[in-house]
């Protein structure tokens, strides 16, 4: 019966082993990309270490493609983004989760509906309404849709996640004459905080990422943003594919760094919160 | 207690601030979406309103039946083999392995690189002429199989839905993988002590205690699956011969680059329903399965 | 009862501001069409202020003028880039008054922002535009896009190239000037060339001749990236001209029905006797046109059609093909009616003036004067072929490519652009899927050509 489980261990480490080095693959795939030139990328050296390691390609994507300007913009937007989502599906879910009141059930419905839309088609109509409210060229061009297109998603996990917590704590803290923000601030919040930090990897994941919006609604150089800032290597004459890839590992490091630290987060919550519950 | 809870102050300020938005980014442009579906219209000048006709001529299709075909390929392949493989994933490392931290910050990095990087990776896994698939394919034999994965209208279909299901396990796995750790301890010990083993746990316990995460899982797949667009995009741009196309690049296309408006919106509101019908046919689901046990 | 009141104001207020947004398109119109009334008024007193200005030296002072273009020349591979910058700071100093402000943003991303931004009525003063009748066609119809002709001077029509002029106009009017043109031609690996004892190929048996020599040698005969589908659109359209002759083509553009006739069933069967020969390489379906090229420019395969905007790419310092590739005029086909001087080719992509600028003047002054500079400036640079008179301007330096293709385009008597240029935006995706259909051998020649008969007619002159 031991030897079993031993051998069932064994067998499991060897396969989360395996899927470890196929899910780390593209990194370290992109790491080698980004010291490579053309020839070597479309001449069949496509995944061998460089023949000519060029580390020029970090120059170039810090000089002429300007990277650590878009860099701040990006960290601006995709930061203010993460908070007001943050607040914003907390706030949200707790009305729509654990407050009585009618149409709860609808507005939860019409909120969802956010998540079905598909993005390409609503380029027109949303441009229209940032042209409205003069907020085309701003970060507020940037912000506003990523939060609206993030809080849907946010919503949706804090409220099962506040479903599958027992309505105990709030209900004592209400008999001990606790208001209702103070309910919110002091129980609710602490509860869901890893559905937040889960939430922030996924809004900060789709808002660094994004690109379709950041080219239309953006015409001046000074807002915008990294993805735009790399895109605007892919040349109409030659592109260079590893200053490209430089780029990206720029924009992919601190993004593992934050997933990091999220992560923590989200690991320290869940076991003090199961503590608690 | 009820009285507090349904202070209306509270609730419009706690609500208000995310309607606006939502209102705003999504509602607004959803109607203005569903007018232009109503108009024959190239995106230029005006457009002259034509009714419902775009969406009869939908009917007839032919391209959309199969892009939605194909959408529906793919919801099926994530719901019944991706979110099941992430569901395993995710058991497994909670369950103390050995490097479990690692693991779980390993498992989700597919999904933080950017698109672009998984696009020129997949492509150049897939490519005919010096591709990692042939290549090995050559290094052990079979060179009989090699072929041009994305340029046949045969295999093009599942070889640009496998790079998408590979990076998404890791999200799938993380929404899991906290559920597991919110389940408390002490149902574990309990029921470890009551002489389950570690799989009758993770099927007796785990599974039906993470039925609500299950169906965020389960929703946001599906969603995702039915306008799913980038990598697919990215891969083979729909084709060849439209053998990849999904609703969402046809409705890009058919915007962008046929110039026409007006049925590109009534298939953008095609996609808004067919998400809302199936959300609601996994809701009943998840329900009636709930109501069984 | 109170809840479905409120309900119902809110519905009532969002529809109201929803169709007061989609009322955009029109209103933007109105007031384009209310902008061109105002301008046919005041082009009489323009006329007379702008001789007096000329007269009095432009010494009062001017009001400051800020005037935004668009384009998609930002990498800095692209030539056009720096021209542009460049321009942007010296137009300023000798025009202190006007200030530009440029923005660039990649291919098709492009397309995705000029389009929304015209629907929108947020269109900058200039715009980069594709040509022809599947994009910029239906901008001039609806009236979008402004004639530049009145404030066109002779000077700056006596230095562009004869007959250049021609592609820039519509409805009689001019709308843009021509900056730098673009032909196609078949480029060869001279290495892999003598490699397999191949001879350039001057005609259709020759072709055929060296595909066989170059495979018997190991290489690929021709790159194709037929997964983007227009690369293979330019085999076709060369193909029949030269099978069928310019002329022909330019009546089946205006009578599709023509199509069906035997020289266009021809070129389509030469085509798939390229494929059945295995001139192509294998991957032809699944490679991307930036595959294509760079894998050309990695010594992939001994031929590529394509038109001279890959030079930048073939000659880089660091390409396998640096000083390897020789530029030569697709060859002829004995039984056709097409000559080695036809071309495909001679674009007419260029900036255009938004029917909405305030400032009509500035803004066509600054295009003439960015034309010119990217016609001759871009020209030295490698980025495309003259369309200006390039009488004065040192030329000895451009890149051996560049200087094959000038030759031939010299030699040119006849030019026919890319036909999604010419037809519809509808004609010209059933055209692209046809030939990819071809291309697979999922089609025969003949229903290649029924199929090709049933387009929209083009609806340019």
């Amino acid at each position: 019966m031991r030897e079993k489980i031993k051998i069932g261990k064994i067998i499991s480490q060897l396969f989360l082993l395996f899927y470890s080095i196929v899910s780390i693959y593209p990194l370290f795939w992109l790491l080698l990309f980004s010291l490579k030139n053309n020839n070597e990328i479309f001449g069949g050296n496509i995944a061998g270490l460089p023949k000519h390691w060029k580390f020029e390609n970090y120059i170039s994507a810090f000089e002429q493609a300007k990277v650590l300007d878009y860099l701040g913009n990006s960290v601006l937007v995709t930061s203010i983004t993460i908070l007001i989502v943050i607040i914003l599906s907390s706030t949200a879910a707790f009305a729509l989760e654990r407050m009585i009141w009618r149409g709860q059930k609808t507005m939860m419905k019409v909120i969802l509906i956010g998540m079905m839309v598909p993005i390409h088609a609503t380029l027109l109509p949303l441009f229209m309404v940032l042209k409205n409210l003069h907020l085309l060229n701003t970060y507020w061009g940037l912000i506003i849709p990523y939060v609206a297109f993030g809080i849907p998603m946010g919503i949706y996990i804090t409220t099962s996640f506040l479903s599958s917590i027992p309505r105990e704590l709030e209900e004592a803290a209400a008999i001990d004459g606790c208001g209702i923000f103070k309910i919110f601030a002091v129980i609710i919040l602490p509860l869901v905080k890893p559905a937040l930090a889960t939430i922030s990897i996924f809004t900060y994941i789709s808002s660094w990422n994004e690109l379709m919006f950041a080219v239309t609604f953006i015409s001046k150089q000074e807002y915008k943003t990294l993805t735009v800032g790399i895109m605007s290597m892919v040349g109409a004459y030659t592109t260079k594919w590893g200053e490209i890839g430089a780029g990206l590992v720029i924009a992919t490091i601190p993004t593992i760094f934050i997933y990091i630290l999220l992560s923590e987060q989200v690991q320290k919550s869940l076991v003090t919160g199961a503590v608690k519950g | 207690m009820k009285k507090i809870l349904s202070d209306k102050r509270a609730i419009v300020l706690f609500l208000l601030p995310t309607l606006l938005v939502i209102l705003l980014i999504i509602i607004i442009p959803i109607l203005i979406s569903f007018y232009y579906s109503l108009l024959n219209w190239d995106g230029i000048g005006k457009g002259t309103f034509i009714g419902i006709k775009n969406y009869v001529s939908m009917l007839q299709d032919e391209r959309l039946f199969n892009a939605i075909k194909n959408s529906l390929i793919f919801a099926g392949l994530s719901l019944f083999i991706q979110l099941p493989f992430c569901l395993f994933l995710a058991i497994l490392v909670a369950n103390g392995v050995k490097g479990e931290k690692v693991y779980r910050t390993l498992f989700f990095i597919p999904v933080i690189i950017s698109t672009v990087v998984i696009g020129q990776l997949w492509q150049k896994i897939y490519n005919t002429d010096y591709g990692l698939l042939n290549e090995f394919l050559q290094k052990l034999g079979l060179s009989f199989l090699k072929q041009d994965w994305l340029g046949q209208e045969t295999t093009a279909l599942l070889c640009s839905f496998i790079p998408i299901l590979w990076q998404y396990v890791g999200y799938h796995m993380l929404i899991m993988y906290a559920g597991i750790k919110g389940i408390s301890e002490e149902v574990n010990e309990a029921a470890m002590i009551d002489g389950a083993t570690k799989g009758q746990l993770a099927i007796y316990i785990t599974v039906p205690m993470l039925k609500p995460i299950l169906k965020v899982c389960a929703t946001f797949s599906l969603i995702g699956a039915l306008k799913v667009f980038d990598l697919i995009y990215v891969l083979t741009g729909g084709g060849p011969f439209y053998s990849t196309e999904v609703p969402s690049i046809y409705m890009y296309t058919t915007i962008f680059d046929a110039f026409h408006y007006g049925y590109g919106s009534a298939v953008s509101i095609f996609i808004i329903l067919e998400c809302f019908v199936f959300t609601i046919l996994l809701n009943l689901l998840f329900k009636s399965r709930r109501e069984e046990a | 009862m109170k809840m479905r009141s409120k309900k119902l104001i809110t519905l009532f207020l969002s529809m109201a501001m929803i169709l007061q947004l989609a009322g955009c398109g029109s209103s933007a119109e109105q007031a384009e069409e209310n902008d061109a009334a105002v301008e046919t008024e005041e082009s009489t007193e323009a006329v007379t202020e702008e001789a007096a200005e000329e007269v009095t030296t432009e010494a009062t002072e001017e009001e400051p003028v800020t005037i935004t273009i668009w384009h998609q020349s930002v990498a800095d591979t692209d030539p056009v880039k720096r021209i542009i910058e460049e321009s942007v700071e010296e137009y300023h100093k000798l025009h202190p008054n006007v200030t530009i402000v440029q923005d660039g943003v990649t291919g098709e991303q492009y397309k995705t922002k000029i389009k929304t931004a015209f629907a929108a009525g947020e269109a900058p003063d200039i715009a980069y535009m594709f040509g022809g009748g599947s994009f910029v066609k239906p901008y001039l119809d609806a009236g979008y896009l402004l004639p530049i002709d009145k404030y066109l001077t002779e000077d700056t029509k006596s230095k562009i190239l004869d007959g250049m002029l021609e592609n820039c106009k519509y409805d009689g009017k001019t709308y843009t000037l021509p900056t730098i043109t673009f032909l196609a031609n078949l480029y060869c690996n001279t290495e892999m060339f003598e490699a397999a004892g191949a001879k350039y190929p001057t005609n259709w048996t020759e072709l055929l001749d060296a595909v066989d020599k170059l495979k018997a040698a190991g290489y690929t005969p021709i790159v194709l990236g037929e997964k983007d589908r227009w690369p293979g659109m330019y085999w076709y359209d060369i193909m029949s001209a030269r099978q069928a002759g310019n002329d022909t083509l330019n009546e089946a553009f205006k009578d599709t029905s023509k199509f069906n006739t035997q020289p266009f069933v021809d070129a389509a069967a030469k085509m798939q006797d390229l494929v059945k020969a295995g001139a192509f390489n294998e991957s032809m379906m699944s490679m991307s046109y930036t595959e294509m090229i760079d894998g050309f420019a990695a010594g992939q395969g001994a031929m590529i059609y394509q038109a001279n905007w890959i030079h930048p790419s073939f000659e880089d310092a660091e390409a396998a093909t640096n000083g390897k590739v020789k530029a030569i005029a697709f060859p002829v086909f004995e039984d056709g009616k097409g000559t080695i001087t036809e071309f495909s080719g001679g674009g007419t992509d260029g900036y255009y003036v938004n029917a909405n600028t305030e400032h009509p003047k500035e803004a066509i002054e600054y295009l003439c004067y960015l034309s010119e500079r990217i016609g001759i400036e871009g020209y030295l640079d490698g980025a495309g072929l003259a369309c200006w008179n390039l009488d004065g301007v040192d030329t000895s330096a451009i890149s051996p490519l560049s200087q094959d293709s000038t030759e031939l385009m010299a030699s040119g008597t006849s030019y026919i652009t890319w036909w999604d240029n010419i037809l519809p935006a509808d004609s010209s995706e059933t055209y692209k899927d046809l030939v990819a259909e071809l291309l697979a051998l999922k089609i025969t020649p003949e229903e290649f050509a029924e199929k090709m008969s049933k387009l929209a007619p083009t609806d340019l002159n």
